[in-house]
């Protein structure tokens, strides 16, 4: 009976190293398998990142493209909050993201895989949701920033400094020395110093001078070259303008 | 006594070469998994690595010339692994394969978007 229990204890003590092993061995299986998805999962955050910010450059580069005026009120939509999205699968993984892209933030993480440019950076915050066929879900956000080839925030810094000096110059200039015959001169000298300070063209149309007020339509054009991010070797002349109608009491 | 002597070691046998037999089967298994964990993780860094050196834009100019089997071989060869890599980009109509080796299991894939163009990277390492 004693020998049976000694033989059944050492069978016992066997088998359970062998489980024991079993089981370190599936431990060290299990991470392996998790360290992979963990890799799997971090490469296609930064596929969602990468993908997010060409959405967004490619929208903005098409645009550029397309026509040679823009308008003050166009340039400031483009540099406003905008949001894209996108879902896709590759066989394996189904990937989903919302980015949201302003001129507001601190961030300075930088997107590698993408050329870094002189002009306006664009924050962007990144959701994600990356899930795949073996059950992984991995939802999450992310910030970094991009930056584009052209400086929307000097161009709109240029104009609206231009605007201001245009007008208060004009203002005081004909508060002066009001008269019919000097509206030219004294309209040629501010618009000189308009595109020597701002390096913007003046363009007045259908002014009209009164003993009380001076009625007048203006445009101010800041001209500038657009390189495209995308198209090789391409870029395009635009003019960035702002235009309306002035009235300024004198008396 | 010689009967409990041939029982013990009969067992003890036993169980030994079960033991011995589970755990080279799981080893085998872990080996597999430990394999299959490094070579993704090596598609990983290369394509981090292919991404920062070249960027996303340059990818797509390449394959719209193409001239992307060439700059990928470069790459490969530059890194040392084109022997033991096979890249497979499928950019609209056209399939692209560059490196050397045995393609088997499943491989890291990289989706990259511009515009309405869509390019797939697949990348196997098989060392």
């Amino acid at each position: 009976m004693v020998q049976t229990t000694v033989v059944i204890i050492v069978f016992t003590i066997l088998f359970s190293c062998t489980l024991a092993i079993l089981g370190a061995k599936r431990q060290v299986a299990n991470s392996y398998l998790l360290q992979e998805q963990y890799a799997l999962a971090k490469n296609k955050i930064l596929e969602c990142r990468l993908n997010a910010a060409m959405d967004f450059l490619y929208t903005m580069d098409t645009i550029m493209l397309s026509k040679n005026n823009f308008s003050y009120d166009e340039l400031l939509h483009f540099v406003e909050d905008k949001t894209f999205e996108r879902a896709y699968s590759d066989g394996f993984f189904s990937t989903f993201f919302e980015a949201h892209f302003s001129l507001k933030g601190s961030c300075d993480k930088r997107l590698d895989g993408l050329p870094e440019y002189d002009g306006t950076k664009f924050y962007v915050t990144l959701n994600y949701n990356i899930s795949n066929l073996s059950g992984l879900n991995v939802c999450g956000e992310d910030s970094f920033y991009i930056s584009c080839s052209l400086n929307f925030r000097l161009i709109l810094d240029e104009l609206e400094g231009a605007r201001e000096f245009f007008e208060s110059q004009l203002f005081s200039k004909f508060s002066e020395k009001l008269s019919k015959e000097n509206v030219s001169e004294i309209v040629c000298e501010v618009t000189g110093l308009v595109k020597s300070l701002f390096n913007c063209d003046t363009i007045i149309e259908n002014i009209s001078v009164n003993e009380n007020f001076v009625e007048a339509h203006y445009k101010l054009a800041y001209p500038t070259v657009y390189v495209s991010m995308f198209e090789e070797g391409v870029s395009n002349n635009i003019i960035v303008y702002y235009e309306r109608p002035l009235r300024l009491e004198i008396s | 006594m010689f009967k409990l002597i041939d029982k013990a070691f009969s067992l003890i046998i036993v169980a030994v070469i079960v033991s011995s037999c589970l755990n080279n089967l799981y080893s085998l298994n872990v080996r597999e998994y430990g394999e299959g964990y490094y070579s993704r993780l090596v598609c990983c860094q290369l394509l981090e690595k292919m991404l920062k050196e070249y960027g996303v834009i340059r990818l797509f100019h390449e394959a719209e010339r193409g001239t992307l089997g060439p700059l990928l071989q470069h790459f490969l060869q530059e890194n040392g692994v084109y022997e033991y890599t096979i890249i497979v980009v499928e950019f609209e109509s056209e399939k692209i394969t560059v490196g050397a080796g045995r393609l088997s299991g499943t491989p890291v894939k990289l989706v990259l978007f511009m515009g309405d163009r869509r390019m797939v990277l697949n990348i196997w390492f098989t060392k």
